[in-house]
C-alpha cells in the first residue's frame, strides 16, 4: 500500500484542504482503478473516484487519526462502491458490451485500450464481492491481511474470494477474447 | 495432485499466496500435464490483464480541481452541516407557517371566504355529488355492467366488496 504520514492525515482529520490534495496525490491512481474495475466505463470510474474523495471528506471526523488511514479509507471507498452498484442494479442492464465501453473501444484504436476494456468488460462479469477483492489486491497493491482488515473478513476468506474471483475472471477473459492478444 | 486442485494452486500461485509445497506439487503434475501447462499460462496472463491497471488515468491535478468544484472549500464542513440541519428546520418553518398564515387567505382582504365556509362548501360539494353517505354498492352494481365484461353477476357483489 502507498502510504501518507500521520500528519497528513492529522491535518485531514482537522479539515485542511491541503492535507486533502495529498491524500488525492497520493490515493487517486488506485482509487481510479478501483472504480474502474468496480464500475467499468472510465466515466463512473471518475465520477466514483470524485464522489470518493468527497466523502472522505465530509465524513474525515469519523476517521481516527491514531490509527491506519488505508483501511478506513478503502472501506469507505468500497462501501461507496456498493451504493453506485446497488443504484446500477435498479437499472437493467443488458447481457452484451455496455454502449459506452463500445464507444470506448471504437473511439480508441490502440491494442492496449482494447485490452483494458476486454479486462473490464470480463470483470463485470464477477460478483462484486470478488470484484472488490481483486481490486484491493491489485489497484491498492494490499497485501492479504490488509485486506481481511478492510473488508472485515477472515484471512481464509480473502484467500478463498480472491482464488475464486481470479478463476472466474480467468474464464470470463477467456470468453471475451482476452487470450487472442497474446496468441 | 489432480487436475481440479491443480487449478486451485495454479490460481494461488499467481496470485502470490501458495505454500512452498503446494508449489512442488504442482510442478510435478505440470511436467506431466499439458493441460494444466496451457491453463497455468493463461492464469499468468490473465493476472498480468489485471495488474496491468488503465492507461487512462484521472490526473491527479484534474482530481483536486473536480472535488474542490464540487463545493469543498474551506467552509464546506460547515456549510454541509447547515444543509443537513437547515433544510429540515426550514422544510418545518414552512409548514408551520403555512398552517398559522392560512387563515389570512380566507378571512383577509385577499378573499371573501372565511376557512370555515370553504369547508362548508367543499362539504356541500361532496352531498350534491351523491358521495357523503348515500353511496351504496347496490347502485353501483346496478349501474355497472359486470356480464358485458365476462364477470357473472352471482360474484360481482363480492368483487366489489
Amino acid at each position: 500500500m502507498t502510504g501518507i504520514d500521520r500528519d497528513t492525515t492529522q491535518r485531514f482529520h482537522d479539515g485542511d484542504l491541503e492535507a486533502l490534495e495529498e491524500i488525492i496525490e497520493n490515493y487517486q491512481g488506485s482509487v481510479f482503478g478501483i472504480g474502474l474495475k468496480l464500475m467499468g466505463t472510465v466515466e463512473d470510474a471518475k465520477d466514483y473516484s470524485q464522489d470518493v474523495f468527497v466523502h472522505a471528506y465530509e465524513k474525515r471526523q469519523k476517521y481516527d487519526p491514531e490509527r491506519p488511514f488505508e483501511p478506513w479509507f478503502y472501506k469507505l471507498a468500497l462501501n461507496l462502491g456498493r451504493q453506485r452498484l446497488r443504484k446500477r442494479r435498479e437499472v437493467p442492464r443488458s447481457e452484451s458490451m455496455p454502449v459506452e465501453m463500445v464507444e470506448e473501444t471504437a473511439e480508441r484504436s490502440f491494442m492496449q485500450s482494447e485490452k483494458e476494456d476486454l479486462v473490464r468488460y470480463a470483470l463485470q462479469k464477477l460478483k462484486p464481492k470478488y470484484r472488490e477483492c481483486l481490486a484491493l489486491r491489485f489497484e491498492a497493491d494490499m497485501q492479504l491481511h490488509e485486506i481481511a482488515q478492510t473488508l472485515g473478513i477472515s484471512l481464509g476468506t480473502v484467500k478463498t474470494r480472491l482464488r475464486r474471483g481470479l478463476m472466474a475472471f480467468k474464464e470470463a477473459y477467456v470468453k471475451v477474447g482476452g487470450l487472442n492478444e497474446v496468441y | 495432485m489432480k487436475c481440479t486442485e491443480a487449478e486451485h494452486v495454479i490460481a494461488e500461485m499467481a496470485l502470490g499466496f501458495v505454500s512452498e509445497n503446494k508449489r512442488k506439487e504442482l510442478e510435478d503434475h505440470l511436467s506431466g500435464c499439458a493441460h494444466c501447462r496451457q491453463e497455468a499460462e493463461h492464469y499468468s496472463v490473465a493476472v498480468e490483464a489485471l495488474k496491468a491497471g488503465a492507461s487512462e488515468r484521472l490526473t491527479a491535478g484534474e482530481l483536486v480541481e473536480r472535488v474542490v468544484s464540487s463545493g469543498l472549500d474551506g467552509k464546506s464542513g460547515n456549510n454541509l452541516k447547515v444543509m443537513k440541519i437547515g433544510v429540515p428546520v426550514l422544510a418545518a418553518a414552512a409548514v408551520f407557517l403555512a398552517v398559522v398564515i392560512s387563515p389570512m387567505f380566507f378571512s383577509g382582504t385577499g378573499s371573501d371566504m372565511t376557512r370555515l365556509e370553504v369547508l362548508e362548501a367543499y362539504a356541500e360539494d361532496l352531498e350534491a355529488a351523491g358521495l357523503e353517505n348515500d353511496y351504496n354498492y347496490t347502485m353501483y352494481n346496478a349501474e355497472f355492467n359486470y356480464e358485458h365484461y365476462g364477470v357473472s353477476d352471482a360474484v360481482s357483489e363480492y368483487l366489489i366488496e
